[in-house]
């Protein structure tokens, strides 16, 4: 999956944002350093960025750092874990995840008062795959444990979660995001969920009171 | 050496004369001599007159090194004073640094403030908000700063460097540190790209500027200036090309 790529210079000539913002962006860690591509140009040389991840991302940033600041914005775009802990009546009550989803999760994380943000990020992923309609409740619980028990494991690294299908039978996959992967013919891909986006979106509804 | 109990757990750890001890979270840290840490250690306040050697990571709110102190891991914390040599093998972080004499870094650097008088050498990135140099510095990465203020002493180096505002002037004979520290007449900046809202240059070797509004004063080798508003060419200076994008 070969990526779209945009220099810096039609970054900023295409958001109207200037080289100080950037690289303060990039001090704040607002924008990950792997998106910063180099690559030698005729002119010398050049930094690249993934033009969709890059473009959403400055959309957000600009929109949003009126109401919050650049610390809380990082936060919010950091992989990294927030130190919360919530109840699970408090997030069916905020909609965040859905009463079937939090059903289904009860008997594997534990019927605990308070979730952390992991067991709640797994629980929300959960719903989201539900409400796809591409996976059953039965594979929902298979993907409980597997997340919850492989994610530490990525640390605050990347990472995707895929679901496969072969002749019905059905595999979950957590894989650094990134990579390429190719299987055998016969093998669909149900689905693939970026974590890190999914985190994002979680924080964004965490936040909002 | 002796540890004295302060409270129940947290304590402080001396050390005076040569003497070894295991890691861990202490109130302060004070060696003079020759101290050897083994293990991450993490306190609130460091010093150290004469060699201290860390294996392991060390995070402290307040750091003041005379002499050599040397962290095979990270170093994070508040702020850092040296005025001898500072070695560490991770990333630094940091919210004040202060350089009178040598930090030298494996890997990335990062500090709301760095002011440095000394010398500044790290084969990673270096990032701060303000960061004020009147000293020596070879960054192998990018150095990456809000507000950039360099006066040339000696010959200075960086892949590349990028921020809001970029200033770098010869360093002048009046300054009271040119009393004890002379500048080099020749010293040079040499960078390959440099990025930044506003620049201003002296003595600096490049190949690339880009910028908003561009000064290039006097003793620059400039490749390729790329201009958004401005572009200002001072005699004394030597500039290729420069094109408005």
């Amino acid at each position: 999956m070969e990526e779209e790529l945009i220099s810096k210079k039609d970054l900023l000539e295409l958001t109207g944002i200037s080289y100080g913002q950037l690289y303060r962006w990039k001090r704040k860690n607002l924008l990950p350093e792997e998106w910063f591509i180099r690559k030698s140009a005729f002119t010398g040389q050049e930094t690249f960025f993934p033009k969709q991840k890059i473009l959403d991302r400055i959309d957000k940033i600009v929109n949003m750092k009126d109401d919050l600041s650049l610390d809380e914005l990082a936060d919010m775009f950091s992989p990294a874990s927030k130190a919360i802990s919530i109840s699970m009546k408090e997030l069916i009550e905020r909609n965040i995840v859905s009463l079937s989803a939090s059903k289904a999760a009860e008997s594997y994380i534990g019927q605990s008062e308070m979730y952390t943000f992991e067991q709640t990020l797994c629980v929300y992923i959960l719903d989201y795959c539900l409400q796809t309609g591409e996976i059953s409740l039965d594979e929902g619980k298979t993907m409980l444990p597997t997340f919850l028990e492989h994610y530490k494991k990525f640390k605050e690294q990347q990472c995707e979660l895929i679901l496969l299908r072969k002749m019905g039978v059905s595999v979950f996959l957590l894989v650094p995001s990134g990579g390429e992967i190719h299987f055998e013919s016969g093998v669909k891909i149900i689905l693939r969920v970026d974590v890190p986006a999914m985190i994002e979106q979680l924080k964004l509804k965490l936040m909002a009171i | 050496m002796n540890q004295q109990a302060v409270g129940k757990e947290i304590r402080n750890l001396r050390i005076t004369g040569s003497s070894s001890v295991m890691g861990g979270t202490y109130n302060s840290v004070k060696i003079v001599g020759e101290g050897m840490i083994e293990g991450d250690t993490s306190c609130a306040k460091l010093s150290c007159v004469g060699t201290l050697e860390v294996d392991g990571t060390v995070a402290a709110d307040k750091m003041n090194i005379v002499g050599t102190c040397e962290v095979s891991g990270g170093l994070r914390g508040g702020e850092l004073k040296t005025s001898g040599t500072v070695s560490v093998g991770g990333t630094t972080q940091l919210r004040e640094l202060n350089i009178a004499g040598t930090i030298e870094s494996k890997n990335h650097v990062y500090s709301e403030q760095i002011k440095l008088r000394g010398m500044l050498h790290t084969l990673g990135d270096c990032e701060a908000e303000q960061f004020t140099a009147r000293g020596i510095f070879e960054i192998g990465g990018l150095l990456n700063a809000g507000k950039l203020q360099i006066h040339l002493y000696r010959d200075c180096k960086a892949h590349e460097i990028g921020g809001g505002h970029i200033i770098v002037r010869k360093a002048k004979w009046l300054h009271p540190l040119s009393f004890f520290f002379k500048p080099s007449s020749s010293a040079r900046l040499t960078v390959s790209v440099m990025e930044g809202d506003h620049i201003y240059l002296e003595n600096t070797i490049a190949d690339i500027v880009r910028g908003n509004q561009v000064v290039i004063g006097p003793g620059c080798e400039i490749g390729l200036v790329e201009f958004k508003e401005h572009f200002e060419k001072r005699k004394d200076a030597v500039v290729r090309d420069n094109r408005k994008v």
